[in-house]
């Protein structure tokens, strides 16, 4: 059911992924490769789907998708009738359901949504049919992550230019490990080929957005 | 009344006087007093609800999320031609779980809805808005007998991008001021302004 990138080069750069695998491959990047599994387009799951890594969808889910600390991508032959929580939510299918993102929600212009959508930032393609809501969270918290952002981002530029030293901060997000993920519920296959078909640049935007 | 009159007559000659020129043909964005009037005074990054009847659009939502955390598009004229009025169109509005809406973006639902659907349209709106909540509508106020139905995008706090949405088609029964008005109640219509297009904005307050 999983088609999963095994490679063990994984770690390097697990925000930096691509999608040229062609049939069959899961998302793969040229110069590091982030862990992502990949549901094909002839896979039907029903159920919960949880994991520890970034998820790739091009079949058919009806259930919940809970990947709070990765980037879920729904790609444009995916069918998503469930609710979604995870880091970044990139659709380029279908999703009936609400969608929840710690960070962001991108949906493309081929994307139809219907449900809401919980996160601090959406992007919304031209082109994309959403219907629902949108709740940015409140709005004085957001203010006050933007003060503390311009804030951080003030003392380290005087401490930088005080010291003249090179000052970095810490990149958000969380490495992939392990690679666990589970899911519960009936799965089948509904075609003989079996093959996923990766979009050019789908995972790239989900990692790299 | 005079501040009525005052807002209303004035807001004909400055539109007028800000109107780009219409172009040939695709899309084309026009300043919006209207819009301008439903977002003045209201203050940015508060927690207000917005519901835009119009369809999802990424500038619309950026524009809306300097006042309001919680916005919601219900693309009504899209679901009037899925669901076939199976199911009555005002039940199509969707509720706000947790407040109600705040600002309201009608577009030319009035001039685009048969007139049965219009008071239970309106109707529902005021159901779920509070009481100081801004509705705004645009009605086509222009002497054509064909007209081109557009998709409303905001670009802008004072701009809107018309979208050609289909063919020209058979105007319908122009609707006058008055007429307007009732039909916006509970919404108290307290300003409105003519652009050079022939697009008459109103903007109402929920009483």
């Amino acid at each position: 059911m999983w088609k999963k990138d095994e490679d063990t080069t994984q770690g390097t750069n697990p925000k930096t992924t691509d999608s040229r695998g062609g049939s069959g491959s899961t998302p793969r990047a040229s110069t590091g490769l982030a862990r992502t599994a990949t549901i094909g387009s002839s896979i039907t799951i029903h159920g919960e789907v949880t994991g520890d890594e970034d998820l790739l969808i091009q079949g058919q889910v009806d259930g919940s998708v809970e990947l709070k600390e990765h980037a879920v991508t729904i790609g444009g032959d995916g069918q998503v009738t469930a609710s979604i929580h995870a880091r970044v939510v990139t659709v380029e299918g279908r999703v009936d359901g609400d969608i929840e993102a710690q960070e962001q929600v991108i949906l493309r212009s081929s994307s139809r949504v219907e449900g809401d959508i919980t996160a601090p930032r959406v992007v919304l393609e031209d082109g994309a049919r959403f219907r629902g809501g949108v709740d940015m969270g409140d709005p004085t918290k957001v203010a006050s992550r933007e003060e503390t952002s311009s804030s951080a981002s003030r003392s380290t530029k005087s401490a930088t230019e005080s010291d003249n030293k090179s000052t970095s901060s810490s990149s958000p997000g969380s490495t992939s490990s392990g690679g666990s993920k589970s899911s519960s519920g009936s799965t089948k296959s509904k075609g003989s080929d079996g093959s996923s078909r990766s979009t050019s640049g789908t995972a790239s935007a989900a990692a790299g957005s | 009344m005079g501040w009525l009159d005052r807002w209303m007559g004035g807001g004909d000659e400055a539109a007028r006087a800000t109107e780009p020129e219409e172009p040939k043909n695709g899309s084309t964005e026009r300043r919006s007093l209207g819009v301008a009037a439903l977002f003045d005074g209201v203050e940015p990054s508060a927690d207000h609800a917005v519901l835009d009847l119009g369809r999802a659009a990424e500038a619309s939502l950026e524009v809306y999320g300097r006042y309001a955390r919680r916005i919601r598009f219900a693309d009504l004229l899209r679901e009037e031609r899925r669901r076939m009025w199976t199911v009555a169109l005002e039940d199509s509005v969707p509720a706000q779980p947790e407040r109600p809406y705040d600002l309201i973006l009608g577009w030319d639902v009035l001039d685009r809805l048969g007139p049965e659907a219009r008071e239970p349209l309106v109707g529902r709106l005021a159901d779920r808005s509070a009481p100081g909540a801004r509705v705004h509508v645009l009605v086509d106020a222009s002497d054509a007998t064909m007209v081109r139905p557009y998709r409303f995008t905001v670009v802008d706090v004072d701009r809107v991008r018309y979208d050609p949405d289909g063919p020209e088609q058979m105007a319908r029964p122009r609707l006058l001021p008055a007429e307007v008005e009732r039909l916006l109640r509970p919404f108290e219509v307290v300003r409105a302004f003519t652009s050079q297009s022939g697009m008459r904005e109103y903007v109402g307050i929920r009483r």
